[in-house]
């Protein structure tokens, strides 16, 4: 699995927002907040940062220099 | 006008009659979810996405038993999503000529073409893992054996791949194991060669659940906006006898968000086939992991759990994967678990307060809770009927309606 780590939620989702309309999800070609948005949606990480799974998504350079194979997730609030 | 005795004494009926539905036995539900029809009419139940190409499309009860589902996920695409341009990205061979029409191309090279593709590796076709890609094509002029692959657009990750070597009108088939994808032949020969694709055809094999109605008429749909965690309801080109949840490799759960008015007496009936130990349905807050009533699935046992501080549990033994499962608390000592129509195990354990206000503000299949997720189910689930009330006196007649349609025990 291949990871992008991204200090918010909301620049995770902006990602994945991207990959969902490069991909033509319903939520986007119908423009009426209905059907799949998101190809992945980002998972918090033990310290707090953003984890995207873009394992199937299109990366450019810049992009695939920065993937990670793992990250630690957040850990169960039990 | 006829009243029924139990009418007369107030209470509620104990038998279905013939052809009533489950919400004419037990009106008044929160939620109900099921490929079939629970109204005695024929609602929207599902809204599923083709896996190929990401088509949506809603269908009522009679869509999903005519056919009409599948249908819609199977129907076979014909040509290029994107007409093909090839250029020799490996070797001292080049492409020396190219023609492509919306549903065949050609492509003629000469001395060593390694890897001849599309450099910005764009998708050609629009399959996923599961489908079919087919091929027609001619090759002619080759002196070895070569690879015609689908690779995943933007990446070198094959999903599907076939020897091409001299002949007409060759058929070939390739399965995917993933999402495609751009054509790339690879290792083609030293001595140049023609391939021609006289047709493409796509098979798709797939079909997830992005929405699953409710029936209650309280507009509660769960939903799944992520492809990634959508559960699988076509496979192979053969509609499941439930949603598929595969919580060994992977995170599918549908909810229904923002639902008002889960507190006091709780009731579930949750219809499933299991595979491993999970929760198939669990009444939960959405950013707290401490508060929950859940069904959970395990290999000997149905349990129900309950948690509002303190997370108790109580089981039914049962044999078998098939479940049909009763759940209800009424208050924060008082929990009951019943499996395939055995008579309820009670425990008084204390899980804290009775559940009021928003303590529970969510309906999320196939997972224990969405906060901390955790308890992923892993099997098919049929259906789930939620209820803010004590079901006890209408369990058998809903049962046995349910049993009749699905044959569990």
């Amino acid at each position: 699995m291949l990871y992008l780590i991204y200090a918010s939620k909301e620049a995770a989702i902006e990602r994945a927002d991207e990959e969902g309309k490069e991909l033509g999800f319903d939520y986007w070609i119908e423009d009426n907040g209905i059907g799949t948005r998101w190809l992945t949606y980002p998972d918090e990480t033990i310290d707090h940062m953003w984890a995207l799974d873009v394992t199937d998504y299109d990366l450019d350079e810049s992009e695939e220099a920065s993937t990670v194979n793992h990250y630690t997730p957040l850990p169960d609030d039990d | 006008m006829h009243v029924s005795l139990d009418s007369a004494l107030g209470r509620q009926r104990r038998l279905n009659s013939v052809g009533e539905s489950v919400l004419q036995i037990a009106p008044n539900a929160a939620a109900a979810y099921s490929l079939r029809s629970l109204t005695g009419g024929d609602p929207k139940v599902v809204r599923v996405r083709r896996g190929s190409n990401n088509v949506e499309s809603d269908f009522t009860a009679s869509g999903v038993s005519s056919g009409a589902l599948l249908d819609f996920v199977t129907t076979s695409q014909i040509g290029w999503n994107v007409q093909p341009t090839f250029s020799n990205d490996s070797g001292t061979g080049s492409v020396t000529s190219q023609s492509s029409t919306a549903t065949t191309a050609t492509v003629a090279f000469t001395g060593d073409a390694d890897l001849i593709r599309q450099t910005s590796k764009p998708n050609h076709v629009l399959g996923s893992s599961g489908d079919q890609v087919i091929f027609n094509i001619s090759v002619s002029g080759l002196d070895s054996t070569g690879t015609l692959r689908l690779r995943t657009s933007g990446t070198n990750t094959t999903v599907g791949s076939s020897n091409v070597s001299n002949g007409d009108n060759q058929d070939i088939t390739l399965n995917l194991t993933g999402s495609a994808g751009y054509l790339a032949i690879t290792a083609v020969a030293s001595s140049g060669g023609t391939i021609t694709f006289n047709s493409i055809k796509v098979l798709p094999k797939s079909g997830f659940v992005e929405t699953w109605y409710d029936q209650s008429g309280n507009g509660k749909d769960a939903v799944q906006e992520t492809a990634a965690n959508q559960p699988l309801l076509v496979a192979s080109g053969v509609v499941l006898s439930g949603l598929d949840f595969d919580g060994s490799t992977s995170s599918k759960t549908l909810v229904a968000p923002s639902v008002t008015g889960l507190a006091g007496s709780l009731s579930i009936f949750s219809v499933s086939v299991r595979d491993a130990t999970g929760n198939t349905v669990s009444l939960s807050n959405s950013s707290s992991g401490g508060r929950y009533f859940a069904i959970q699935e395990g290999g000997s046992t149905s349990v129900a759990n309950p948690r509002n501080i303190t997370s108790i549990t109580v089981s039914d033994s049962v044999s078998g994967a098939n479940r049909l499962t009763f759940a209800v608390t009424t208050g924060a000592t008082s929990t009951s678990v019943g499996a395939n129509s055995s008579a309820v195990t009670t425990t008084t354990d204390d899980y804290g307060d009775d559940f009021s206000g928003t303590h529970i503000n969510q309906i999320a299949i196939g997972v224990l809770r969405t906060a901390s997720p955790t308890g992923y189910f892993n099997g098919r689930i049929n259906e789930i009927l939620v209820y803010n009330s004590d079901q006890t006196d209408n369990r058998s007649a809903v049962e046995t309606n349910i049993n009749s349609h699905y044959s569990l025990f």
